[in-house]
């Protein structure tokens, strides 16, 4: 069964661990899950795109390798802006799921 | 039946050395990289046999030059160096090259791809595409993987192009 659970918050969640690039994400979000949520390569680029275009991330140019034919691996950092969003997301989460206590209750 | 038929080789020490290998390992196909024999196909249960048949022919060779009036150098180099080589090692040298050959293709088609899209879409999406391909050849996946996972990030590259060309055509318009 699929977790309901948007690509966006997914990878911003991923992405509070540190900086990384669109592979390594994808196997980030598997290994914190344990395998239950498996971002799929179609959604998580555009994903990280809308991110960056929120202001929710920031992405710089890494290095070069043979393997990639010679193409820059592109990574990806958690702005302020972004952390707080993620902080947000999870305390929503963890209230709807009943982890947490709503916020001001 | 022999799965390879090779006629013997004219220099006499080569001969030889081939009818030993062929004695034990009929289905052994034989080849000569200079003087070092690669015999492929030997079963792994005849490398004792067959090891210890060339180790004799060369103290032969060694031991009886006294007689013969002296071993010449070539033919002591032709016993000494030789490889034997199991169906099974074969069989994976095979797999390991057609998968190499798959990702070399893949890598041709991706390289046409990036003339198509923005270069940070072929710099990220095609670059981690190729970085997945090659781990999946590294762990001997079969080949059908391959082209499958090459097939959806083609279609995922060509989708995403689109979609960042013409959101951003739309933006330009709007601000205009």
């Amino acid at each position: 069964m699929d977790i309901p659970i948007t690509a966006k918050a997914a990878l911003l969640q991923a992405l509070i661990r540190g900086p990384s690039f669109g592979l390594d994400l994808i196997d980030r979000v598997r290994r914190q899950t344990s395998g239950r949520l498996s971002l799929n390569n179609g959604s998580v680029y555009p994903a990280l795109r809308a991110l960056e275009r929120e202001g929710l991330v920031k992405s710089y140019e890494g290095e070069t390798t043979p393997e990639r034919g010679g193409r820059p691996r592109r990574y990806y950092k958690i702005t302020g802006l972004g952390q707080k969003a993620a902080t947000e997301n999870r305390h929503a989460a963890g209230a709807l799921f009943g982890f947490l206590a709503p916020e001001g209750a | 039946m022999r799965r390879f038929w090779k006629r013997p080789h004219r220099d006499p020490y080569r001969a030889e050395i081939e009818r030993l290998v062929l004695e034990c390992a009929p289905d052994a196909r034989i080849i000569w990289n200079g003087p070092a024999l690669r015999a492929e196909y030997v079963d792994r249960s005849m490398f004792d046999e067959v090891g210890q048949r060339l180790w004799d022919h060369r103290n032969r060779l060694v031991h009886n030059s006294q007689h013969t009036g002296g071993v010449s150098a070539e033919a002591l180099n032709l016993a000494n160096s030789w490889t034997l080589i199991e169906p099974e090692v074969l069989e994976l040298e095979r797999r390991e090259r057609a998968l190499n050959r798959a990702a070399a293709r893949v890598a041709t088609v991706f390289d046409l791809i990036e003339l198509l899209v923005p270069r940070r879409i072929a710099d990220e999406e095609i670059g981690d595409a190729l970085e997945l391909i090659g781990r999946l050849a590294a762990e001997g996946r079969p080949r059908w993987q391959i082209y499958l996972k090459a097939a959806s990030a083609t279609f995922f590259v060509l989708l995403n192009a689109v979609r960042e060309v013409s959101s951003s055509l739309l933006g330009k318009k709007n601000k205009a």
